[in-house]
């Protein structure tokens, strides 16, 4: 009998549950994730490529990747220029639309709405659209800045404009979505504080500084945290608004991730893409556990 | 129940998902045609229709892709031992890389005697290094300059010109600028085309695209013949203004009549009827500096049609070589195609044929065509330099700069990758 | 009286100014998306008019007819549309059945899993995509719409976001009902469950939304026309129809004003969401 109830309760439906919960999805991560992971090092420890036998290479992918791939340079290059400039931008934007939108009440929702819409919308849409706008003959940004005098420039056809003309369409797709964090992070910094500080005789700015920011602190390394990780992978606003194969004008906009795509799907050399993805993600890694440690020290208050 | 009812969910889904993998079963079998020049699909499905008819266990299923995509997807896919496209048009650009994926021409279909006998010049310029043939032979392309009639008359030019220095002027009497100073109507506008009109003019100054033995490039990119050819055009555009960096795509232009001249290669032929239906153009042999074809005025491309992919499965094959060699007897389908890509067939017997005789830019082509050279193969990486060339060029940089920049790109390239089909020295021009 | 009026006065210039600028900056936020519209009914000859114009004298449907018609838009919505659908029914499926496991249960390993499980959102696809083309090819899945949504059947993000909030559900209400005589799977299915609408709604939403505009994966899978997702389709259609602008701005439209429409509907769930995840970290 005693065994029966201890067989039954193993079988219990508390038990079952949990393996029929757990045990497939640790497979799918076994096999998707880690065996992906496993094979990708594998991959890059080799020549991997078409109708050539595999070799073994050791570490030899990765020290051209570091050594002797000035494409890699540049991309390294144009993604940290990019990350740089979009997530700063980006973030201060959001940070005084969030702050100028709090006040407004019932229009808030309205602007906030507005504000957002460019995050909905489907990326390869937008960046359809913003090639129009920047055609140097017809498009739009061009039309206007010709109307009030300005020369006509060659905005994805110009290596030095090439990047920028892409962060401005990236700064104004993410903007709404931070804007949005930030105001759920403001709305729980309790009313108290400011009227608190007002009295004592604070002006906006240092209402700012002293207040809100340090208790938007967690919200606003969240947003660093994720916006560089996203912004170290960026792909399809250069494959689709610079065009295909993304590289843009003597590789302006050529990123890490539009590298790795070429070396591996149109080069086909998988072995070498594997190992630039690896120092892609030892780079992820290392400035996000960096900003981590930077910014914890400011979390408490 | 709450049990069973989500068992009953996960496996609705689950049929759902399985029978996305259940192929339909068909009695038939589809051989996948995969393009990526629209006017050559248009060509071919007729001929789908009329063959399916013949043979009515075999169907068609045609795809445009757009040129990138193209080939990445059919590199990657065979790559992986799979053959997203039964029958593929090739293009012989690409050889060294994509040959591994090609199936060769079998010798009971294709006999290589017969073949000699059909098609001009077949062994230099369809046979590869290992002595086999991978693609059919279409035929032999080069380049032309296309020009506006209607604007040629209005600025009062006559005869067409021989030299560059002619041709110059002309482009500078065809050009019109609008009040800010911007050129409105371009005389001449090359585009991405720039990188190739380099090249024919450093032929036609003795030059070469590669070294001897194919490793690199050659040194007349970087001496006189190069430099004078990047200076006249660099000039063209900053100093007589017939064009600006940034103007519209040369295609377009000449298509909405907003560019007199254009140089291209004799595809564009299709392109503009197909597109502008309504525009008068014609065309006239590339100029050259001493107004005589000899040496040489250009570069030719003995252009390929068809290939099979090598990892279709055997039954699949057996019947795409069957209706490839049925489609090259098709003479009335190999003209039209012919005249829509702007090529002289390859296939000797068409060359009678009044709508070859008679067509106005295989015409022009014909006299230019014996001082063309064929290069044999030329990878896609000195295109992809080319851009970078342009780009320099339109910014300004100097000539010397641009070259150099431009042959340590291609020199590395070929490091990594020589060019194994190497037939450029063959050349021989015609006797005078 | 004095002291009420200067004070109203003076509240009411600074959020002018502020509501100005908003409005301004709205300008900007929507411009795209009009002349993305405007341009899409404009007779080829206006679109390169100069200068340029809002409203197309006379409106033309000529690309909306031919982007359904010749350029298999309709397929390319229908395949995005029951894709995100599968995906995101079986995201939310296993995500809160294993976020609930992981919340309210005790067993062998479960920190350990649940590290294990988490730890990879920190793997970027490009690590991820070449070995799994590969293994994807193995199977017979490239051109296959299974290779789109096999690999979408677990959501990490969601695990993690419908643990944090099942951890919030009180347990005597899971106990109650065992108390009451259920088993475990229908305590799940039909107490708890219920309770965590909002979790559910804002991960619905959002996981459709990412696999409507997933872009490089299916950009690496698909081959045919018939299997291309709206964004691939309108990729690789943009790119070969560049020169004809009305037409690429019609596949815009086509692939953006349903999403708006549907955002514009659920709006209040859709913020609640990002306010949700932003926050429960």
């Amino acid at each position: 009998m005693e065994r029966i109830r201890k067989f039954r309760s193993i079988l219990s439906s508390r038990n079952m549950l949990i393996l029929v919960a757990i045990v497939p999805t640790v497979i799918f991560y076994l096999v998707f994730s880690y065996g992906a992971i496993v094979y990708a090092f594998y991959l890059s420890l080799h020549k991997w490529t078409v109708g050539e036998p595999i070799i073994f290479l050791g570490f030899a992918n990765y020290e051209k990747a570091l050594r002797e791939d000035p494409l890699f340079y540049k991309a390294l290059w144009n993604t940290f220029y990019y990350a740089v400039v979009t997530i700063p931008v980006g973030l201060a934007l959001a940070l005084i639309l969030a702050v100028g939108i709090n006040g407004l009440g019932r229009l808030a929702n309205v602007f906030r709405t507005i504000y957002f819409l460019p995050v909905v919308s489907s990326l390869v849409a937008i960046s359809v659209v913003w090639r129009w706008l920047y055609q140097p003959n017809f498009g739009l940004i061009n039309q206007v800045i010709g109307a009030l005098g300005g020369p006509r420039l060659m905005w994805l056809q110009e290596p030095s404009l090439a990047m920028p003309a892409v962060m401005v369409m990236a700064i104004w797709h993410g903007v709404g979505y931070t804007m949005v964090i930030f105001l759920a992070g403001l709305q729980g910094i309790p009313q108290t504080f400011y009227e608190a500080a007002m009295i004592d005789g604070a002006n906006k700015w240092q209402l700012l500084k002293n207040i809100t920011i340090p208790l938007l602190m967690p919200t606003i390394t969240f947003v660093l945290v994720t916006g560089l990780i996203g912004s170290l992978q960026v792909f399809t606003e250069m494959y689709v608004l610079v065009g295909s194969p993304g590289s843009g004008p003597l590789n302006a906009t050529r990123t890490i991730v539009v590298h790795l795509y070429e070396r591996a799907f149109t080069y086909f050399q998988m072995g070498y893409a594997s190992a630039t993805a690896f120092v892609l993600f030892a780079i992820i890694l290392v400035f996000t556990i960096l900003q981590l440690r930077l910014l914890r020290t400011r979390w408490e208050y | 129940m709450a049990f069973r009812k989500f068992i009953s969910i996960v496996c609705l889904i689950g049929l759902l998902i399985s029978s996305l993998s259940i192929s339909a079963y068909a009695q038939k079998m589809t051989l996948t045609v995969w393009d990526w020049h629209a006017p050559r699909m248009n060509a071919l499905k007729p001929k789908l229709e009329a063959y399916s008819k013949l043979h009515p266990e075999i169907e068609f299923n045609t795809m445009l892709m757009p040129w990138d995509e193209y080939w990445k997807k059919l590199l990657a896919a065979a790559a992986a031992g799979q053959a997203p496209a039964d029958i593929i048009e090739f293009h012989n650009a690409q050889t060294t890389r994509y040959i591994q994926v090609l199936e060769p021409l079998p010798e009971s279909l294709f006999p290589l005697s017969e073949m000699r006998k059909v098609y001009y010049n077949f062994d230099q310029a369809f046979v590869l290094w290992d002595g086999k043939v991978y693609f059919l032979p279409g035929g032999l392309m080069s380049s032309l300059i296309y020009y506006n009639i209607d604007m040629w008359k209005k600025a009062g030019l006559g005869a067409t010109p021989k030299t560059w220095e002619e041709f110059r002027q002309a482009a500078k009497k065809l050009t019109k600028y609008d009040d800010k100073g911007n050129v409105q109507i371009a005389g001449v506008t090359f585009g991405g085309y720039l990188p190739l009109i380099w090249e024919d003019m450093k032929y036609q100054l003795g030059g070469w695209i590669y070294t001897e033995d194919g490793k690199a490039a050659d040194s007349s990119w970087i001496e006189t013949p190069g430099i004078k050819s990047l200076t006249f055009l660099r000039d063209l555009i900053f100093k007589d203004k017939v064009t600006q960096p940034g103007f519209l795509d040369w295609m377009e232009a000449f298509g909405t009549q907003k560019a007199a001249m254009v140089y291209s290669w004799t595809w564009f032929t299709g392109w503009v009827n197909l597109n502008y239906p309504k525009l008068k153009y014609a065309v006239f042999t590339l100029p050259t500096w001493t107004g005589k074809m000899s040496p040489a005025v250009a570069r030719n491309n003995y252009e390929c049609d068809y290939a099979v992919l090598k990892t279709v499965p055997k039954e699949k094959k057996e019947e795409a070589f069957k209706f490839l060699k049925w489609l090259y007897t098709q003479d009335d389908f190999l003209i039209k195609l012919n005249k829509e890509l702007g090529r002289i067939p390859a296939k000797k017997s068409l060359w009678g044929h009044e709508g070859i005789r008679l067509d106005p830019v295989l015409r022009v082509l014909n006299k230019e065509i014996s001082y063309t050279i064929f290069p044999g193969e030329r990878p896609e990486f000195i295109d992809t330099a080319g851009g970078n060339l342009r780009v320099r060029v339109e910014k300004g940089e100097s000539v010397e700069n641009c070259l150099k920049a431009y042959k340590e790109e291609v020199d590395n390239a070929l490091k990594e990758r020589p060019v194994i089909w190497n037939v450029e020295r063959k050349y021989k021009p015609p006797k005078q | 009286m004095k002291r009420y009026k200067y004070k109203r006065k003076r509240i009411n210039y600074s959020k002018l100014i502020t509501i100005l600028l908003f409005s301004a900056g709205s300008i900007i936020m929507m411009f795209p998306f009009v002349w993305m519209v405007s341009t899409s009914f404009k007779i080829p000859s206006q679109i390169i008019s100069y200068p340029p114009t809002l409203i197309p004298k006379p409106p033309t449907i000529q690309y909306y007819r031919r982007i359904f018609t010749e350029l298999k838009f309709t397929r390319f919505f229908m395949n995005s549309g029951y894709i995100s659908t599968i995906v995101t029914v079986t995201a939310l499926l296993t995500s809160s059945f294993v976020g609930y496991v992981f919340a309210k249960f005790n067993f062998w390993g479960k920190e350990f899993i649940f590290i294990m499980i988490l730890s990879t959102m920190m793997i970027p696809f490009a690590v991820t995509m070449i070995p799994l083309y590969l293994i994807i090819s193995k199977l017979g899945w490239i051109n296959s719409h299974l290779a789109l949504i096999i690999p979408g059947l677990y959501s990490t993000f969601g695990i993690f976001l419908m643990r944090q909030f099942m951890s919030t559900i009180p347990n005597e209400l899971r106990e109650a009902a065992i108390v009451d005589g259920c088993n475990e799977f229908r305590t799940f299915w039909s107490i708890i469950l219920p309770q965590c609408k909002p979790a559910l709604a804002a991960l619905g939403i959002f996981t459709f939304m990412w696999n409507w505009d997933n872009f490089l994966w299916p950009l690496i899978i698909l081959n045919s026309e018939e299997k291309f997702t709206l964004p691939v389709g309108l990729a690789m259609f943009s790119n070969q129809w560049w020169t004809d602008y009305g037409l690429v701005m019609a596949g815009a439209t086509v692939t953006v004003i349903p999403v708006l429409i549907v955002f514009l509907i659920f709006q209040r769930q859709f913020i609640q969401g990002i306010v949700l995840t932003g926050l429960k970290m």
